[in-house]
């Protein structure tokens, strides 16, 4: 299908086995994953069935009886999946379009829109999240435009109470779309660029109408693109902390804010670890589960 | 990463901003964070320790650098004792974290009154010997058994002048929580501790009957908070609790004194705020357990209750003396700022520290989960 960078060859003498100095070569990253990552990852999973929270007494799944029984903790849990599903549908939708676009543009076009894209991850998430509070608050640029169309819908009782668009959830999702663009383009954009252009033409051609060939051609093609990117966005939204906290005023707390606060503020590691482990343990799941649906090479355009 | 401040790191990163608006200079800020830990003049030297460094940790920035010169140096040429100071932020966590790891490097740390109970309750702290720390220069209450105080502050009522003037102000939490009368955004912390008192307050509680605070009281604090929460937004740094009051963003909240006195002075009265119904917090200094310095610790932590130091550092930052006898060495133009000044203190509610201590893990909790919508 999508012509990639590996020759069939080169494959195969990867299937058979790296040489020797390869393996070597694998050593150092190797052992400082085992040291600095997965023996605290071993030590997180100890702490969570080893030391019982005050509310989890008594329970026979311990610590994690707390997610079945806790309605604060599964409030949480609730806003997290909540935020990260909007999160994700919005900055897949939106990056579909800028991908779609790069590809199709010049290649001049191209390199200026890819600095675009790239230009934003040089940009630290607490300065990103500083700009959207300028904008979005009451009397802030975005705030004003906005309040323009969203008054007199409010005056024909389609929204309720004042428009809030930061120190709240909508805030927190507008800045985690912002952030997360990036991140569902550029897998977008590797997918859509090992997609043969002449299929289109090809379809065309025999009489599909603009929208018919996009729909009916491009669309299945990207599919894998579309799925790479949204666990992406999916799982890095999963863990935000400083957008939620900034974007949100104080009411949006998501997982990792949780988390957090039950390390340093309560000291309720029990109850930190548990959630620290449900989190990984989910997002493994998904990948799991994404990767019997497509092939994990192919979102990425690595095949 | 971004996390909570607490509030002695939140009074290194004001004398830090106030320095950058060139409303103190250099020197003066040198001299606030000296006095931070001061050491008071004739410090004589005694033969306490075998320990030859003690490591002082604070939380970070250039408090770090200002310490060592203003602290540290002399402290050494009093008493041949190295003080090395280290900004790594002692939050309850990495205390605990230290201690139970048993490698503790840690010799006296920056905390709280109520987190001092917590950690020392779960025995990650050392008691404080009382023998050499001086009982009669605290406030009653203050002598922790696993902290000592440091200095005081407050949780105050701060609104919007503009909003509200004169006799329109609010003038207590029944006003805060009065949503006819004082409509608009309101801020709380994002941090249990001096809330639930505010809250009941707000429900018409008197002040001398927030205490004990008993499952009834819990329950009707989160329901006063809860009929606000529309209306309501949280704050977690001072720097935050900052920017909610420079850009209006709120018409009144319940902040640190300390940061309402800076936006007071930037903005010239533009916000202010009432001493009434107010929440006295201790800042407490604290050991960990097996810390490498020892005994060495308590003349170190003496020296802090020098009144002199203490009013120096007040005048600069605007956090109150935790020795009472400091109240009186400060000048009359700026009594109305402390915190401890007699007049002040009598129309405030100072915390209980030992509840806290006792039951912020489970009301924190409690009151996160209320405030997450």
């Amino acid at each position: 299908m999508a012509v990639g960078t590996l020759t069939k060859g080169d494959r195969q003498a990867g299937r058979i086995g790296l040489p020797g100095v390869y393996a070597l070569l694998l050593l150092p990253a190797t052992a400082l994953l085992v040291v600095f990552y997965l023996l605290p990852l071993a030590q997180i999973l100890h702490v969570s069935v080893t030391e019982l929270d005050v509310d989890a007494e008594g329970y026979w799944l311990g610590n994690y009886g707390l997610l079945l029984t806790d309605p604060g903790i599964q409030r949480m849990l609730w806003r997290t999946a909540r935020i990260c599903v909007v999160t994700t549908v919005l900055t897949v939708m939106l990056g579909y379009v800028v991908a779609y676009a790069m590809v199709h543009v010049q290649d001049r076009q191209r390199t200026l829109m890819l600095f675009g894209v790239l230009l934003t991850f040089w940009l630290s998430v607490l300065i990103r999240a500083f700009a959207w509070i300028i904008l979005l608050r009451n009397n802030g640029l975005a705030h004003e435009a906005v309040s323009v169309l969203y008054d007199p819908l409010r005056e024909f009782g389609v929204f309720e109470g004042r428009l809030r668009l930061v120190r709240s959830e909508t805030g927190v999702i507008i800045g985690m779309v912002h952030f997360m663009l990036p991140y569902a383009i550029l897998p977008l954009f590797a997918n859509m660029q090992g997609i043969d252009q002449r299929v289109i033409l090809a379809a065309r051609g025999l009489g599909a109408s603009a929208f018919g060939a996009f729909w009916r051609i491009w669309l299945p093609l990207s599919r894998p693109g579309v799925i790479g990117a949204a666990i992406l966005v999916f799982v890095f939204s999963l863990g935000f902390f400083v957008t939620p906290a900034l974007l949100g005023g104080g009411k949006v707390v998501m997982i990792a804010e949780y988390i957090w606060f039950s390390m340093e503020a309560t000291l309720r590691w029990g109850l930190a670890t548990m959630l620290a482990t449900t989190m990984l343990v989910t997002t493994l799941g998904l990948i799991l589960v994404m990767s019997r649906i497509v092939d994990l090479r192919t979102m990425y355009g690595a095949k | 990463m971004r996390r909570m401040m607490s509030f002695r790191e939140d009074l290194a990163a004001l004398g830090k901003e106030l320095h950058a608006k060139g409303r103190i200079d250099r020197r003066q800020l040198l001299a606030g964070l000296a006095a931070l830990t001061a050491l008071p003049a004739g410090f004589s030297t005694r033969a306490f320790a075998q320990a030859q460094e003690i490591v002082l940790v604070n939380w970070g920035g250039d408090a770090v650098e200002y310490f060592g010169v203003a602290f540290g140096e002399p402290y050494t040429a009093a008493t041949g004792v190295e003080v090395v100071i280290d900004g790594s932020g002692p939050s309850q966590g990495k205390i605990r974290n230290m201690v139970e790891s048993g490698a503790v490097t840690w010799d006296v740390c920056d905390s709280g009154g109520g987190s001092s109970i917590q950690l020392g309750s779960t025995g990650y702290l050392r008691e404080i010997d009382y023998a050499v720390v001086d009982r009669a220069k605290l406030f009653p209450g203050f002598d922790f058994k696993w902290g000592v105080t440091n200095y005081i502050y407050s949780f105050v009522l701060a609104y919007d002048t503009s909003e509200y003037s004169g006799d329109a102000a609010p003038k207590g939490w029944q006003d805060f929580f009065n949503l006819q009368d004082f409509p608009g955004t309101r801020a709380l912390r994002k941090d249990v501790l001096g809330h639930i008192e505010v809250a009941l307050m707000g429900a018409g509680v008197p002040m001398e009957e927030v205490y004990p605070i008993t499952p009834a009281k819990e329950k009707l604090a989160w329901e006063t908070v809860k009929s606000i929460l529309d209306d309501t937004i949280f704050w977690s740094s001072g720097a935050e609790s900052q920017q909610f009051m420079r850009q209006q963003e709120v018409v009144m909240g319940c902040f640190w004194n300390t940061r309402t006195k800076a936006i007071y002075d930037e903005t010239d009265g533009l916000w202010d705020w009432t001493w009434n119904q107010a929440i006295v917090l201790p800042g407490a200094w604290v050991v960990p357990k097996d810390n490498p310095a020892g005994d060495a610790v308590w003349p170190f932590i003496a020296s802090m209750q020098d009144p002199a130091g203490q009013v120096k550092l007040f005048e600069l930052f605007g956090n109150a003396p935790a020795n009472p006898a400091a109240a009186a060495l400060v000048p009359p133009d700026l009594k109305r700022f402390n915190a401890t000044d007699p007049e002040n203190y009598a129309l405030q509610l100072p915390v209980d520290s030992e509840w806290y201590g006792a039951n912020s893990a489970r009301v924190n909790k409690d009151y996160l989960d209320l405030i997450a919508t």
